[in-house]
């Protein structure tokens, strides 16, 4: 599969445009420090990240990947497939809320848009369990 | 004077102008879930991530009318696009796929927190709604639990009701409540107990 992996941050989201010439061909020298293939992707989070990486505990490292305010964007060549989702992120707090949801749906009637929510997470729970991908919780 | 300026009806998500800022709001509906937002982020919202200006009613004199109006749009949005959300039961939906651990966690909040509360109700629905559940049912230690909690609101409506035929036995009733018992009368007060406790809230619903 092709694939590679840009150094962006959230606003930019279109650096594929950016690294494009006036022809749409490459740019080489805006690619060189910004962009690596698939099976680099590490040294090119490494380099984006070298100032604060050793200063950010382990636990908070995929926050550095990908955050509100900042990630690395990968270009597929080809289609995603559900194949290639190796697993669904939710944040912590977010999934004690819907589970908190869940509860406390046994003792009252949830308002139209908590059981928006509740229903929406049990259609992805569903269709990530029928695929075997884990939710896993960051 | 609070204002609708985007919104994201299925999902009751919204941008709302409160005097000069422009916050956020999504459910669960409460303070922890306003976040302030600049302009631009209602741009993007509107260009890129659904969000639609609202139609009818922009402007609201206090947050429960907002509320009220976003929770009213996620049933009518989702009912307009032929996925009309479930009434009731989301959370007998969401307890057939939760994981082992999550059912675990259900059951230690009815041990810590119901039973000692006495919401014996939520706690008798949460562990009957588990029994259906295949993944408690066919585990032996999640069944033994269950098995346990649910004794123990048999014994806690047994007190309670042992409780409430004492104390509602004339002469303990003049003893325990004197006033109330001096100016209404026992019976009065021990019909409207049993009304508001067959309806399960205190004013009645027309």
């Amino acid at each position: 599969m092709a694939r590679f992996h840009l150094s962006n941050r959230a606003g930019c989201s279109d650096k594929w445009g950016q690294l494009s010439d006036s022809s749409g061909g490459i740019d080489v020298s805006a690619v060189t420090g910004d962009a690596a293939l698939h099976s680099s992707r590490h040294a090119l989070a490494t380099i984006k990240h070298a100032d604060v990486v050793s200063l950010t505990p382990e636990v908070e490292w995929p926050g550095l990947l990908c955050s509100n305010s900042d990630y690395i964007e990968a270009i597929v060549g080809v289609d995603v497939t559900n194949d290639s989702v190796g697993e669904v992120r939710i944040m912590h707090d977010e999934k004690k809320t819907l589970w908190d949801l869940a509860f406390a749906d046994f003792g009252r009637k949830l308002e139209p848009g908590e059981r928006a929510l509740t229903h929406d997470f049990a259609t992805i729970l569903r269709e990530t369990n029928s695929r075997g991908i884990p939710i896993v919780a960051v | 004077m609070l204002e609708l300026v985007a919104v994201a009806p299925e999902d009751g998500w919204a941008f709302v102008r409160v005097k000069d800022a422009t916050c956020l709001v999504r459910p669960p509906y409460a303070k922890s879930n306003v976040f302030s937002v600049d302009d631009a982020a209602v741009e993007t919202a509107l260009s890129k991530h659904g969000f639609v200006p609202p139609i009818g009613d922009r402007t609201f004199c206090d947050w429960a009318a907002v509320v009220a109006c976003l929770n009213q749009q996620v049933l009518q949005s989702r009912a307009a696009a032929g996925r009309p959300l479930p009434e009731l039961g989301t959370g007998e939906e969401l307890l057939k796929v939760a994981p082992r651990e999550v059912l675990g966690g259900f059951l230690d909040r009815v041990e810590n927190e119901l039973l000692p509360d006495h919401q014996l109700d939520h706690a008798a629905n949460v562990l009957t709604a588990m029994l259906k559940v295949p993944a408690a049912r066919n585990n032996a230690k999640l069944c033994e639990r269950i098995s346990v909690l649910l004794g123990k609101v048999q014994e806690s409506r047994a007190a309670t009701d042992a409780f409430k035929r004492e104390v509602t036995r004339t002469s303990k009733f003049d003893s325990v409540f004197p006033t109330i018992a001096r100016i209404f009368g026992r019976d009065r007060v021990m019909g409207l107990a049993d009304k508001v406790a067959s309806r399960g809230q205190v004013f009645e619903i027309q």
